[in-house]
């Protein structure tokens, strides 16, 4: 066969798929996550999962060590939900999903987001109880899980978290008693209303889930 | 014993009425109804005990030919009746001895041996054997001691062996016939003692009989009162004996395979000297030098004349049809099919009168038909197909009132069908097929009430179907595929019950299968392949039981296959592909057996493989390839014995490949590319023989490659891509085309030393672990056109490159060593070089310019050093990607970019590069992306760039650019860019605001994602840039990617508003200015903006809060400025912390102190905004607050979050919160 016509003739074939050469766990928790959702507006579409890391993904920020750091998506049309690969994103500050469809629980794995400065998971559709393993975020500054569909109670642990500065539940279906301990004492009203919140807590006097 | 008694019982017998034999000397005029001499015992019992050596075969169901139904006419045989009333037997009427036998088609079956009781007929003149089944018998001698035989027909009978000497002992025989016995053969010798003792012979046929090469001159002894001499399909060789002696012959048949020559003078001879002659047909016999003077002097009664296959007038330049032919006007027929006659059809021809069959295909004729044609009344059959005949089918031949068959296929026809056709009311067969035909089929065509075949394939007949062919009632065959015809299919057409095969494949037609094509039970092929049809397939098509082809591919079907399907038991080849199809395959397909092509590819099936598919026996390719069936590849397809190719790529299926699969030694196509396989490959695969391809690529296989692998001889493709495969590479692949075993774990050296590989065309070894150097061995491959070793750990020197033809070499990431060999640059056909990210060294030489087929050259991350050749810029027209970026070159960059470049990306980052930008690029009207970064480049902006119509991506950063961006007043400047970098370099005055207004690329949202990149040879570009803050090379660059940097300049004056018009903008960096004024308000338009750097710079002013829509914002950077205010509030700037605002003059609010006067840029309508910055409201201070009892607080506070509506508690509540904001704010 003449070199010419084998050259067009076998390229297509040779290269039908371009060869996956994703071994980094973060770029496949990623993707793991893309696949979890359902992406109207395609602000995902960049996510290509043979890039060998997620750094130049659109809404994707790493730092210098090719390590993603932030996660952007408040406002994108999304549904879906979370799994627990996101647990992979060892050194992730900022996870910003803020404002858009996403539904199912909250995956207790994001416990192990050690490195987590900000979780915004307000104006979703999230269900369940707020996971007690959120209390192991000890860098967590700000948590924000109102206008969801959250029952349950707050769990207690969260009060452990010196650093949270804020703390919004309010539009929720939750229920109990309100912690006082630790960051709790500071935190307003507001964000803990529209919930079925039995008001603070009387330590002793009665059960922190009392009424649910 | 018995037979012995009763031998010499019947040896008594027949001496005592010897006196009888022969009383009539008129032969045939027998009469063995009327009152005679009953039949003598003896002779009734021979005959049945001759009908005892048979058995009686079954008749046949069907029976099209023109000869008598068989039937058993020894049926009517019975002991006690008078024999000579027997049917075929014929008696003496005075003797009562039996003188004739006809037992031809009698369905017999068995052997006749030489003691058959048949040889106690001693009388027998005539004896008709024809068309039985003899299994093979010798034709014994003692067929001839028939002594008064005068007739002896053996035609078609299953004979074989020699032909006995003896037969030339009945020397009484008028008529011949041994023919139509395959494996029949005669001696020469016997031939000659046949020719010289069988004097009154009138009649031969020894067509088919196996003779020697040289028996044709034993034809020269036949007897002279021959009238008749067939000997078709004999294989003679030399030269064509003189037979004109037999002057009586009136019919003359032979063809032979062998090369007989008939050398001119003979020919003449026997024109002129067989007067009587009326049938002449010779066939496969070289006439080619006969003159074509010679047709002359043929005898005017010569009837029919076929001259078929004997390269007539192959000699005459000019080697038109003799118009002699056209004298001889008692022609009924005329064969010259298969010669090398070109011109036209002899204007005398048309004297022909009594023409009835006319054949001349597969000839060169050319010319319009004549319309005299047409006036040859008697014409029936007319064959004028495979020549070039041209122009439009002349209306003249509808006055062919007789004709039953017309093929004009294959010729160059056009205009349309005539409507004289519709006269045409005898016509059985029409033909014409691979024509131009056009038009629409005519309607009139319904009206041919005789015809059975039509063929109108392969034209360009438009229209629909005419609904006038319902009438075509005995329509067998209908082919009309390959045509533009359109619209449904009548419905009609399923009154045409006689229909065995209806083609109306590639063609436009639509709609659904008619329902009334369930009345069609003749059917026995249908296709209706590459179409527009839709709907579901009916289920009443399960019903034509006599289905053997079925083709419905390449249309839109959308059901499930119908249960029906399990009916068509005669089904041998079912073809679905390229549908819709869905749902499970119904496991009642495995009950039709005679299956032996089944195709489901490209649908939407899903489900298992049925287990009952063990029973298709018989198939031979199975494709299932492209749907969605998943779990195991069933173990009982290993007893498909006879399955040569079977294809299940592009399937989810899982689990291991059975091991059964070695019982599949037809087996040469092995596909299971792209399902989720895992395991070890079986070794059990080393035993398929006659596997030439095997693909197992996109797989999660694991282990090494068999070692059993040896064995596969024939493998000519292996495709183990994208798997889990490690250990080393073998070594004893050898006759491998193509050989893929890229992006597996294959560790240690590649193995192919010596030329063992030297068919191989394609090897591509890319992303593997393989660390030893190349086998020097591996560049001098003579047939290796594509090399690909890219990202291994590979070592040592390159080349040197001799005796092949490579077109494709990617050795990048690797780590090999030294010069590029000057041997490389004499590849000539070299497409494709990429050695990128390599460890070579050394100048490139001036000797790369004569890869003038060069397309990509890419040699970039290496420590190249020395100049750049300046021929680069012109040397290959096609080149379209030159990337020579971070190696070490110096000096200038090439001055020569020429008029009708194909450059598409250009690459000189990271470089040593000095001087000047060529004005020359902008010849490059077809770059996309020129990157000049980092390099020592002194000059100022090359605004002869902005004419480029197609440059996206403009990188110029870390240079020493200097002056003025001043964009030019047209507005056509940049359209396209969407990546522009000038960072880090001297450039001055004002951001080039007119560019911004231009670009019109960064105002438009691609709605798809693209990478930009070669598409035919999948190599992508890159770039480097300042992303998010990190300097990254982006290996793929996105259609969707945008971004300006002008950072690290002397920019001055304001950020100009035009700039918010750039809303698919991701990046903005313009920090490390001079600039001054406030930041633009329409920033907050850039809704895509995920980067935003204006530190360092003049500004003043409030950071807008618009800014707080920009919900992508990552990176968020106004630090060193003089800005002033609240921070905006929410959203994303919920999330930047200190560094982002750091050296300003009195910024506040989060994350920086509050804002002293409480002052805070909270976007309307926004409620979720807490921040830091709220009053710090707890709930002790409540608690102090109401300071009731424990239980009613609890209570109290139930009732508050349960109803949600204000109580005296809220109020309270909510009054002391106004409360405190109040004195906050105070």
């Amino acid at each position: 066969m003449a070199p010419l016509s084998l050259l067009s003739f076998s390229f297509s074939f040779l290269f039908f798929f371009s060869p996956s050469l994703c071994t980094n766990s973060e770029g496949n928790a990623l993707h793991a996550l893309r696949s979890r959702f359902s992406d109207p507006t395609n602000v995902l579409q960049s996510w290509d999962p043979t890039l060998v890391n997620p750094c130049t993904w659109f809404h994707v920020t790493c730092d210098s060590n090719n390590h993603v750091v932030r996660l952007d998506l408040g406002n994108s049309n999304i549904s879906g939900s979370l799994g627990p690969e996101l647990a992979q994103l060892k050194h992730l500050q900022y996870l910003e999903l803020y404002r858009n469809n996403i539904g199912g629980k909250i995956p207790k794995e994001l416990g192990k987001l050690k490195n987590l400065v900000s979780m915004d998971l307000y104006d979703n559709k999230f269900e369940g109880e707020i996971p007690k393993s959120l209390a192991k975020l000890k860098s967590l500054r700000f948590l924000r899980l109102n206008n969801n569909k959250l029952t349950g109670s707050i769990p207690r642990e969260l009060a452990k978290l010196k650093d949270l500065k804020v703390f919004d539940v309010s539009n929720n279906d939750l229920c109990g008693t309100i912690p006082v301990d630790g960051p709790f004492a500071t935190f307003p009203m507001e964000s803990f209303e529209h919930n079925r919140l039995n008001g603070p807590e009387l330590k002793g006097l009665v059960p922190y889930d009392f009424g649910c | 014993m018995a037979s012995l008694l009763w031998l010499a019982h019947f040896l008594c017998f027949l001496l005592f009425h010897l006196h009888f034999q022969a009383a009539s000397s008129l032969p045939f005029s027998f009469n063995s109804s009327s009152p005679a001499m009953p039949c003598q015992h003896d002779q009734s019992l021979a005959l049945l005990q001759f009908k005892k050596t048979f058995f009686i075969k079954s008749a046949p169901s069907t029976w099209d030919s023109p000869y008598p139904k068989p039937y058993p006419k020894t049926e009517s045989w019975k002991e006690d009746t008078d024999c000579c009333l027997w049917e075929g037997v014929t008696c003496n009427i005075d003797t009562g001895n039996v003188i004739g036998l006809d037992l031809s088609s009698s369905l017999l079956y068995g052997t006749i041996h030489s003691n058959n009781s048949l040889f106690f007929l001693p009388h027998l003149q005539k004896l008709d054997l024809s068309k039985n089944d003899f299994n093979h018998s010798q034709i014994v001698p003692q067929f001839g001691h028939f002594f008064n035989l005068t007739f002896l027909n053996l035609n078609s009978s299953v004979f074989a062996g020699q032909i006995p000497l003896e037969i030339s002992y009945l020397s009484g025989l008028v008529s011949l016939d041994l023919s139509w016995n395959n494996g029949l053969m005669l001696e020469t010798t016997i031939f000659k003692k046949l020719a010289q003792n069988l004097t009154h012979l009138q009649e031969l046929d020894l067509s088919y009989v196996n003779m020697p090469l040289d028996a044709p001159s034993s034809m020269m002894n036949l007897s002279s009162s021959l009238t008749s001499l067939k000997l078709r399909y004999c294989i003679f060789q030399g030269k064509f004996p003189d037979i004109s002696h037999l002057s009586k012959l009136v019919s003359l048949q032979l063809s032979s395979y062998g090369g007989l020559t008939l050398e001119p003078m003979i020919f003449d001879k026997l024109v002129r000297n067989l007067t009587k002659i009326r049938d002449f047909h010779l066939s496969a016999v070289n006439m080619s030098m006969v003159e074509p003077s010679s047709f002359m002097n043929f005898s005017s009664s010569l009837s029919s004349l076929a001259l078929s296959s004997c390269e007539l007038l192959g000699e005459f330049p000019d080697n038109t049809i003799p118009s002699s032919i056209g004298s001889l006007v008692e022609l009924s027929s005329l064969d010259l099919s298969i010669n090398k006659f070109n011109g036209e059809i002899p204007s005398s021809f048309e004297n022909l009168k009594q023409l009835a069959t006319l054949v001349l295909k597969f000839n060169n004729l050319t010319g319009q038909i004549s319309s005299s044609l047409g006036s040859l009344k008697e014409l029936s059959l007319l064959d004028l197909s495979n020549n070039n005949f041209n122009g439009e089918i002349p209306s003249t031949l509808g006055s062919l009132m007789k004709l039953s068959s017309l093929d004009l296929s294959m010729n160059n026809f056009s205009g349309e069908i005539p409507s004289s056709f519709e006269k045409l009311k005898q016509l059985d067969t029409l033909s014409l097929i691979g024509n131009s035909l056009s038009g629409q089929i005519p309607s009139a065509l319904g009206s041919l009430k005789e015809l059975s075949l039509l063929f109108l394939s392969s034209n360009n007949f438009n229209g629909e179907i005419p609904s006038s062919f319902e009438n075509l009632k005995r329509l067998q065959i209908l082919d009309l595929q390959n045509n533009n015809l359109s619209g449904q299919i009548p419905s009609s057409l399923g009154s045409l019950k006689k229909l065995s095969s209806l083609d109306l494949s590639y063609n436009n037609f639509g709609g659904e299968i008619p329902s009334s094509f369930e009345n069609l039970k003749q059917l026995d092929k249908l296709y209706l392949n590459n179409n527009n049809f839709s709907g579901q397939i009916p289920f009443s098509l399960g019903s034509l039981k006599e289905l053997s082809s079925l083709d419905l591919s390449y249309n839109s079907f959308n059901s499930e296959i119908p249960s029906s399907f399990e009916n068509l038991k005669q089904l041998n080849s079912l073809n679905l592909c390229n549908n819709t199809l869905n749902g499970q395959i119904p496991s009642s397909l495995g009950s039709l057996k005679e299956l032996s092509s089944l195709d489901l590819s490209f649908n939407n099936f899903n489900g298992e493989i049925p287990s009952s598919f063990e029973n298709l026996k018989q198939l031979d390719k199975l494709c299932l390839n492209n749907n969605n069936f998943s779990g195991q590849i069933p173990s009982s397809l290993g007893s498909l014995k006879e399955l040569s190719s079977l294809d299940l790529s592009f399937n989810n299926f899982n689990g291991e490949i059975p091991s059964s699969l070695e019982n599949l030694q037809q087996l040469r196509i092995l596909n299971l590319q792209n399902n989720n396989l895992g395991g070890q490959i079986p070794s059990s695969l080393g035993s398929l023989k006659e596997l030439s391809l095997l693909y197992l690529s996109y797989n999660n296989f694991n282990g090494e490659i068999p070692s059993s692998f040896e064995n596969l001889k024939q493998l000519q493709i292996l495709d183990l891509q994208n798997n889990n495969l490690s250990g080393q590479i073998p070594n004893y692949f050898t006759n491998f085309n193509e050989l893929f075993l890229s992006n597996n774990r294959f560790t240690g050296p590649i193995p192919f030393q010596g030329s063992r590989l030297s068919n191989v065309t394609i090897l591509d070894l890319s992303n593997n672990l393989l660390n030893s150097t190349i086998p020097p061995s591996l560049f001098t491959l003579p047939q290796l056109c594509i090399l690909i070793l890219k990202n291994n750990q590979l070592t040592g020197h390159l080349g040197p490159f001799q005796g092949n033809q490579l077109g494709y070499i990617d050795l990048s990431n690797n780590k090999l060593h030294g010069p590029i060999p000057s041997s490389i640059f004499k590849l000539v056909n070299l497409r494709v070089l990429i050695l990128s990210s390599n460890k070579l060294i050394g100048e490139l030489s001036y000797a790369v310019c004569k890869l003038n087929s060069l397309e990509i050259l890419d040699l970039s991350k290496n420590s190249l050093n020395g100049f750049i050749p300046q021929c680069l810029g012109n040397f290959s027209s096609k080149l379209s990607v030159l990337h020579l970026g971070m190696n070490k070159f110096h000096g200038t960059i090439p001055e020569t970019f020429s008029v009708g470049s194909s450059l598409r990306y250009l690459n000189f980052n990271g470089n040593q590069l000095q001087r000047r930008i060529p004005p020359s690029i902008s010849n490059c009207k077809d770059l996309e992306i020129l990157d000049l970064g980092n390099n020592t480049i002194n000059d100022t902006f090359p605004h002869f760039l902005e004419t480029l119509p197609k440059l996206q991506v403009l990188v110029l950063q870390s240079n020493k650019l200097h002056g003025l961006v001043k964009g030019s007043s047209a507005n056509h400047s940049f359209l396209k860019l969407r990546i522009f970098d000038l960072s880090n370099n001297m450039f001055s005055g004002p951001l080039p605001t007119e560019y911004f207004n231009n670009f019109e690329a960064m105002t438009n949202f691609d709605v798809k994602m693209k990478y930009m990149g070669d598409r035919i040879y999948s190599y992508n570009y890159s770039v480097s840039l300042t992303f998010k803050g990190l300097q990254i090379e982006l290996v793929k660059i996105q259609t969707l990617l945008t971004t300006i940097d002008l950072s690290g300049n002397k920019f001055t004056g304001k950020i100009p508003q035009t700039i918010g018009k750039l809303k698919s903008l991701k990046l903005l960096n313009l920090s490390h200015n001079q600039l001054t004024g406030n930041i633009q308000p329409s920033l907050g338009n850039l809704s895509n903006l995920e980067s935003l750097d204006l530190s360092f710079n003049i500004l003043t002013g409030r950071i807008p809060m618009q800014l707080a829509d920009l919900t992508f914002l990552q990176v968020f950077r106004v630090s060193h400025n003089r800005l002033e205010g609240p921070i905006p509030e929410g959203k994303q700037f919920n999330t930047f912390d200190n560094t982002s605002y750091e050296g300003n003059l009195g910024l506040c609010g989060f994350p920086l102190e509050k804002c002293d006067n409480g002052e805070r840029q909270k976007p309307t309508g926004s409620k979720e905004d807490d921040s830091e910055s709220k009053i710090g409201f707890g709930w002790k201070p409540v608690l102090a607050g109401y300071g009731c009892g424990v239980i009613f607080g609890v209570v109290m506070g139930y009732i508050v979050f349960k109803t949600r509506k204000p109580t005296w508690f809220v109020r309270m509540v909510e009054g002391e919160r106004h409360r405190r904001i109040k004195r906050f704010n105070n």
